[in-house]
C-alpha cells in the first residue's frame, strides 16, 4: 500500500516533468508569432504594426493598403523573417542532433567542416562570378556554389570516415581537418581576391538575411520540414543514441545505420541554411543547449522546442541587427554571439546555484 | 532454450586475435560466470553475444535465432544487457533512463503499459524512491541498479552483466549479486556475467567458464572448475580453497 502510493506521487511527477516540456513547446511557439508580427513591424522604413496588418487583412478582405507598403510587407520583411525562422529552425535542430550523436556538447552544426566547405563554393562563386556566368545560375551562383561544396565537403569527411567503420571520434577529427584545409583555400582566395569581390566575401562569411524571397522560404521551409519529419519519428532512437554506440546497439538501436541518417539529415539542414544566408555562427551551439537545460534531454520535446529556441534567436538577433544602427545593418552573426553568450553564462550559473 | 556458441573467434582491426574458436553451450535457467585474469576476452566475449562486437568466424544461437544475422531490436527482446558503469552517463530522469530498455516496445508517446514495466522493475529493485532522480548525479551503486532495472523491462530471456560489481562496496556487490540470482532462480531465466571476485562466482553461479589468453580453458560447476591447479595456471598465484558457505546478511533483504 505504502509503495503503491509512493509510486503513485513519482509517476504524478514525472507526468508533470512531461507536461512541463509541452508547455515550454507552446510558449516558445507563442513567442515566436509574437516575434515575427514584432519583427515585421519595425525597420529603418514607417511600416509599422497597423499597416502590416492591414496588409495581411487586404488578401481576405477589402481594406486598401498602398502598393508601397505592400511591397515592403510582403517583399522585403515578411521573407526576411520566415528565412529567420527557418535558417534558425535548421541549425539548432542540427546542433542538438549533432551533440546528442557525437556525445560531445561542444559540436556545432559547422563542426565538421560544411559551413569551410561552403565559404569555399561562396568565395569561388563571388570571385569568380563573371568566368562563371555561362552556367546560368544567375543570382543564385553564390548559394549553389556554397551548397555543392558543402556537400563535396561532406561526402569528403563520410568517405573518411567510412574507412573506420564511422567512428565518432574520426568523423570528428577528419570534419575539423577538412574544414582547416577548406579555410585555408578561402584564405588564399581572399589573398588573390580584388578591391570589389573582398568586402562582399567578407559580409557572406559573417551571414546575412537581408535580399531574400519567398523562393528561398519555401526551400528552407520544404528541407526544415522533412528533416524535421524524420528527426521527431526516430526521437527514441536518438535518446537511445546519446548512450554511445555499446549501449544502443544492446537496446536495439541500428547504430552505424542512425549515425548515418543523422549525418545526412544535419548536413542537408546547415548546408541549406548556410547556402542561402551564409555562416551564422552560434544558433547551432546554443540553442540546443539552452533548450536542454529548460526541458532535459528527451529528443520528442527537444526537436520541436530546440527548432523554435533556434528560430526566436536568429529571428531577434536579425531584427536588432537591421533595426539597431538603422539604415546601417550589423551581420547577425555578431549579434547572434551578442544575445546568446550572457544568456547562456546566465543559465551556467543559475543551475550551478541550484 | 540454450544459447550456444560454436568456432567464434574475433579480432579488432589491428588484427590480434582476441577470441579463438571458442565454443559453449549454456543451458537456461543458469548463472554462468565468465571469470579469468585481466585482457583473456571475457567482456569482449559477453559482447559477442548480443553482437555489440561482431565475431569475425563462428556461430551464435538463440532459441533458433541466429544472433550473427539477426537485427540488433530482434536481439535486445531476446538478450538484456548491463554494462559497467559509465563516468561518461547522461543526464535525465531514472525512469527516461530505464524507458530506453523499452526501446523495442514503445510507440512514439510512452503507454501506461510501458510506464508500469518500467515502475513495476523499480519496485522490484527498490528503487521506486529515485524515479525523478538526475541518474548523473546517483551513486555507483544505485546507477548499477538503475542499469539492471533497465534490462529487465527488455523482457529478454537471456541477460549479460559485464563486470557489474567491480566498482562498488561489497553490500553493493552482495546485492547485485542476490539480485542475479533471483533472476535466474524466481524467473528461470539466463544469466552470463564477467566477474573478477572468484568468491563471489564460486558462491553464485550454476556454472563457471574459466578463461586465458583468448580461450575457454574449462567450463562446469564451481567446484570442478574453481580448483587450486586451475587458479595457479591461470593467475599464476598460490591459494588455498575452503568450502565453506557464505553467510550473506543481505541475501533476504535483496530477495526479488
Amino acid at each position: 500500500m505504502k509503495n503503491a502510493l509512493h509510486i503513485e506521487r513519482e509517476l504524478e511527477k514525472y507526468n508533470a516533468h512531461q507536461a512541463k516540456g509541452r508547455r515550454l513547446i507552446a510558449t516558445l511557439f507563442v513567442l515566436l508569432i509574437v516575434c515575427i508580427i514584432v519583427s515585421a513591424s519595425v525597420g529603418s522604413s514607417s511600416v509599422n504594426f497597423e499597416i502590416v496588418l492591414k496588409t495581411l487583412c487586404s488578401y481576405f478582405s477589402g481594406v486598401a493598403v498602398e502598393d508601397v507598403y505592400r511591397s515592403i510587407v510582403m517583399d522585403v520583411r515578411l521573407p526576411r523573417v520566415f528565412c529567420a525562422v527557418f535558417a534558425g529552425a535548421s541549425l539548432s535542430m542540427a546542433g542538438l542532433i549533432m551533440q546528442g550523436v557525437f556525445q560531445n556538447p561542444l559540436v556545432s552544426p559547422y563542426t565538421l567542416g560544411v559551413s569551410n566547405g561552403a565559404s569555399f563554393g561562396a568565395s569561388l562563386a563571388i570571385i569568380m562570378s563573371a568566368k562563371l556566368s555561362f552556367l546560368g545560375f544567375g543570382i543564385y551562383l553564390t548559394p549553389i556554389f556554397a551548397f555543392i561544396f558543402s556537400m563535396l565537403t561532406m561526402l569528403l569527411v563520410y568517405t573518411i570516415s567510412k574507412l573506420t567503420n564511422h567512428d565518432t571520434r574520426t568523423l570528428i577529427l577528419s570534419g575539423v581537418a577538412i574544414g582547416y584545409l577548406f579555410s585555408a583555400l578561402v584564405s588564399a582566395l581572399k589573398y588573390i581576391s580584388d578591391v570589389q569581390s573582398l568586402p562582399e566575401l567578407v559580409f557572406w562569411s559573417m551571414g546575412s538575411l537581408s535580399g531574400l524571397k519567398w523562393n528561398v522560404v519555401f526551400l528552407l521551409l520544404m528541407v526544415f520540414a522533412v528533416c524535421f519529419v524524420i528527426s521527431i519519428c526516430k526521437g527514441w532512437n536518438l535518446n537511445v543514441m546519446a548512450l554511445g554506440y555499446e549501449e544502443s546497439t544492446a537496446l536495439g538501436v541500428d547504430y552505424r545505420k542512425m549515425l548515418v541518417l543523422s549525418f545526412v539529415v544535419t548536413t542537408i539542414l546547415t548546408a541549406t541554411s548556410v547556402a542561402f544566408t551564409g555562416v551564422i555562427g552560434f544558433v547551432g551551439l546554443i540553442a540546443p543547449h539552452v533548450t536542454r537545460m529548460l526541458i532535459g534531454g528527451d529528443y520528442r520535446y527537444c526537436i520541436p522546442a530546440s527548432a523554435l529556441m533556434g528560430s526566436l534567436l536568429l529571428l531577434i538577433s536579425d531584427t536588432l541587427a537591421r533595426t539597431m544602427f538603422s539604415p546601417v545593418e550589423i551581420p547577425v552573426g555578431i549579434i547572434t554571439s551578442f544575445i546568446g553568450v550572457p544568456f547562456f553564462l546566465y543559465l551556467i550559473v543559475r543551475r550551478r546555484k541550484v | 532454450m540454450p544459447l550456444t556458441v560454436k568456432n567464434v573467434s574475433f579480432s579488432y582491426n589491428t588484427g590480434k586475435e582476441i577470441l579463438k574458436n571458442i565454443s559453449l553451450c549454456i543451458e537456461d535457467g543458469q548463472l554462468v560466470s565468465i571469470v579469468g585474469p585481466n585482457g583473456s576476452g571475457k567482456t569482449t566475449l559477453v559482447k559477442c553475444l548480443n553482437r555489440i562486437h561482431t565475431p569475425s568466424s563462428g556461430t551464435i544461437v538463440f532459441n533458433e535465432m541466429d544472433i550473427m544475422r539477426a537485427n540488433p531490436s530482434k536481439i535486445a527482446k531476446k538478450i538484456g544487457y548491463v554494462p559497467q558503469i559509465s563516468s561518461e552517463c547522461t543526464s535525465g530522469s531514472v525512469i527516461d533512463y530505464i524507458m530506453l530498455g523499452r526501446r523495442q516496445y514503445l510507440g512514439w508517446k510512452i503507454r501506461s503499459d510501458d510506464l508500469n514495466a518500467v515502475m513495476s522493475a523499480m519496485e522490484r529493485l527498490d528503487i521506486v524512491e529515485l524515479a525523478n532522480a538526475d541518474f548523473a548525479k546517483l551513486s555507483g551503486g544505485q546507477k548499477q541498479k538503475v542499469l539492471v532495472a533497465r534490462a529487465l523491462v527488455q523482457e529478454a530471456d537471456v541477460f549479460l552483466f559485464d563486470e557489474p560489481t567491480s566498482n562498488l562496496d561489497i553490500k553493493n556487490q552482495l546485492e547485485i549479486m542476490e539480485i542475479a540470482k533471483s533472476i535466474v532462480k524466481k524467473e528461470h531465466k539466463t544469466v552470463v556475467m564477467v566477474v573478477h571476485d572468484l568468491n563471489m562466482a564460486a558462491h553464485y553461479s550454476d556454472k563457471v567458464a574459466l578463461m586465458d589468453a583468448g580461450n575457454i580453458l574449462c567450463y562446469g560447476k564451481p567446484e570442478e572448475i574453481l580448483t587450486a591447479q586451475n587458479i595457479k595456471q591461470v593467475y599464476d598465484v598460490d591459494v588455498g580453497i575452503t568450502r565453506e558457505n557464505l553467510i550473506n546478511p543481505f541475501a533476504k533483504a535483496c530477495s526479488i
